[in-house]
């Protein structure tokens, strides 16, 4: 948890520095790149995705993401190893973030893979 | 002694029209609509069901009386359908896939075949064919390639277990290992614009989480046959070592993936025989015999170089080359080979199988146009030929024979003796020495030429351009004869050899006695033979009809 708290700090800091210049940080951390993703897609959610079905209700429920990263940052493989949302959710939920690139990569030959915890509302 | 001869005139008269009837019928059923696609459960089973199905309706029967088991329209199954443009059956799992293809928003919809029930639907999936979709009975899920990625589906519910980009191309030929999938991946056909970055992989998946445990690379085109779908490589798990039978073989380390050794050599049939006019899909099997397994020893065809072929001997556990054989001149097919009492024998050319899907446009006289589609399944005869024995020992040429210059048919080793056709004699050949055992002419038979042989009971059958005949194995004596028509081999179920005309007539020779039933059905007519080779079910127009083949 500790480790969380000086790593998070870090790691939004060098993805704010690098996407002003236009680069995409790279991370050797596992931890930090949980982190990163977990935040990228909080901004997503954040941002009013999906909001209608979820004010609506059609969207409910919780859902475990886990995300396989490829060393240019692209979600490789998503699984979904846990979920109580509808199945035409569930299917929804994993292809959005399929094939997502994020703002960050990985050394040369690395994958690293993420879990993420969904809870909507 | 007017009178015997009169009676055994009638007997024979009489036997012969008992071996050129009709086949009786079972049944016969007209649906409420045209017949497009049609689906003959291939599973054993006395209980079985069927369907044929225009665009817009579907039935499905039993194959027991044709009675409906249900008819529906496509649009009351799943309201988002209207007019399918394709469907897919996946008898294993009791379910088929319909397609409406609009325009890069296609969609999908998963029925129940014994209810006719709409298991789920989607819009996600374009331009799926038969090639992308593969039925994983171990785990009950589909798995669905596209460029989008493999994704593993539940089949009843639709649920999408995971989905990944690190597997290119679609699901070939597959080893279920407990939660592992060990897969070959190929690109279908015509879909190649389609999967831009695809390599050759070989790959063992985490079935539950869709994660590659590893991949490695392959020589060599994994394809299917453009017709029957049928896979033209094979994949074996021996222990820890996986075993890919494609352009020779090649070997790798189950744990790791690492290949181990490789004997596979870019070989392209394609070019040995011209694909026929208007074809859009076409290919050339079985020109190369697969490798030989013989204990430890792999013997495996070198056909990498057009004007220089050679027999390679190898020690199938750690790859050393053991010898190479001199040059085999100029072959360009060479269907079989057998390992057996010290020799290793070729076939040097013989009949190949072409398949073709053909498709042209033919504009009529009042300016309207005629579309043709016909898919063709032929075999083509490859020359040069000849037969040719190497030593096991240490790969010399023990002997080489000349007589099968003009033609030649396959061959099997049966009782310790080679038989063979010329396409006008049956051999019988010491494959120890290459010395004749026998050698009978076939004009007597009237089927015209050889064009196959196989072994049944203790006789040869010989399948000649217009019939069939057996010949006793000990002497090579003619048996039975019938003649038909001009035909291929169809299928084969045990006794009953189905054979089909160019004009869609098939006759069920009964290989006891070489009697036939005969069916003449209209041209384009569908037939499909039962798992068990007893009955036929025709399909034209409107009609479906089961017939008695014995």
């Amino acid at each position: 948890m500790n480790l969380l708290r000086t790593l998070l700090p870090a790691a939004l800091a060098i993805l704010c520095v690098s996407s002003a210049r236009g680069q995409r940080p790279e991370l050797y951390d596992n931890a930090v790149v949980q982190d990163s993703a977990r935040n990228a897609i909080a901004r997503d959610l954040h941002e009013g995705l999906w909001s209608e079905a979820i004010a609506s209700g059609e969207l409910s429920g919780e859902v475990l993401l886990e995300l396989t990263i490829e060393d240019k940052g692209r979600v490789e493989t998503v699984f979904i190893p846990s979920s109580t949302l509808p199945i035409n959710w569930k299917n929804k939920v994993k292809d959005q973030w399929m094939d997502h690139r994020f703002a960050f990569k990985l050394p040369k030959g690395h994958k690293e893979t993420v879990t993420v915890p969904l809870h909507f509302p | 002694m007017r009178a015997t001869l009169l009676s055994a005139t009638l007997i024979v008269s009489a036997l012969q029209l008992i071996a050129q009837e009709d086949m009786t019928q079972v049944w016969t059923t007209r649906l409420e609509h045209k017949i497009e696609y049609t689906g003959t459960d291939p599973n054993p089973g006395e209980d079985n069901i069927s369907y044929a199905a225009s665009d817009k309706e579907m039935t499905v029967f039993r194959n027991k009386d044709g009675s409906t088991v249900w008819l529906k329209a496509f649009k009351d199954i799943a309201p988002r359908l209207r007019k399918i443009d394709e469907l897919i059956p996946f008898w294993e799992s009791n379910t088929v896939f319909l397609f409406e293809k609009k325009g890069g928003k296609d969609v999908v919809a998963c029925i129940d075949l014994e209810t006719g029930a709409a298991l789920w639907t989607t819009e996600k999936y374009s331009n799926l064919t038969d090639e992308n979709v593969i039925y994983v009975k171990e785990k009950d899920m589909f798995a669905v390639s596209t460029t989008d990625g493999l994704t593993m589906i539940k089949a009843r519910t639709g649920e999408e277990l995971w989905t990944t980009m690190a597997f290119t191309g679609a699901v070939g030929k597959y080893i279920i290992d407990g939660d592992d999938m060990v897969c070959v991946n190929f690109v279908p056909g015509g879909l190649a614009a389609l999967f831009k970055g695809f390599k050759n992989q070989l790959a063992r998946i985490d079935l539950k989480t869709g994660k590659l445990k590893w991949e490695a690379t392959y020589v060599g085109r994994a394809e299917r046959k453009v017709v029957t779908r049928d896979f033209i490589y094979d994949l074996k798990l021996e222990g820890s070592k996986l075993f890919l039978m494609l352009n020779g073989i090649q070997v790798y380390d189950y744990v790791t993936g690492a290949q181990q050794w490789a004997a596979a050599f870019d070989f392209t049939p394609e070019g040995i025989t011209g694909a026929p006019a208007h074809a859009k899909k076409f290919g050339v099997y079985g020109a190369l015999a697969q490798p030989v397994v013989d204990g430890n020893d792999l013997y495996v065809l070198d056909m990498g170089n057009r004007k220089s072929q050679y027999v390679k001997k190898y020690d199938r556990m750690t790859g050393k080359l053991l010898w190479t054989s001199p040059e085999i001149k100029e072959a360009r097919a060479i269907p079989g080979m057998w390992v057996a009492d010290g020799k290793v024998i070729l076939q040097v050319g013989g009949l190949v199988e072409t398949q073709a899907y053909l498709y042209w446009r033919e504009t009529q006289s009042d300016g309207s146009v005629i579309t043709h589609e016909e898919w063709r399944v032929q075999y083509k005869n490859i020359k040069p030929c000849g037969v040719q024995a190497f030593n096991v020992s240490d790969g010399a040429l023990a002997w080489d024979s000349e007589r099968f210059k003009k033609g030649i048919t396959n061959a099997f080793i049966e009782d310790g003796r080679f038989y063979i056709c010329s396409g006008k004699a049956l051999y019988c050949i010491d494959h120890k020495t290459g010395a004749d055992i026998y050698e009978v002419p076939l004009g007597d038979d009237g089927v015209g030429n050889a064009n196959a042989i196989f072994a049944f009971t203790d006789m040869v059958g010989i399948v000649g351009e217009k019939g069939v005949a057996m010949h006793r194995r000990t002497d090579g004596s003619l048996s039975k004869s019938n003649k038909w028509k001009v035909a291929d081999i169809e299928s084969r179920h045990d006794r009953m050899l189905l054979m089909k005309t160019e004009g869609s007539d098939i006759a069920a020779f009964d290989l006891n006695n070489c009697a036939y039933k005969q069916f003449n059905a209209r041209k384009g007519a569908t037939s499909t033979l039962s798992y068990d080779g007893a009955y036929v079910y025709v399909y034209e127009k409107k009609d479906v009809t089961k017939l008695r083949t014995n």
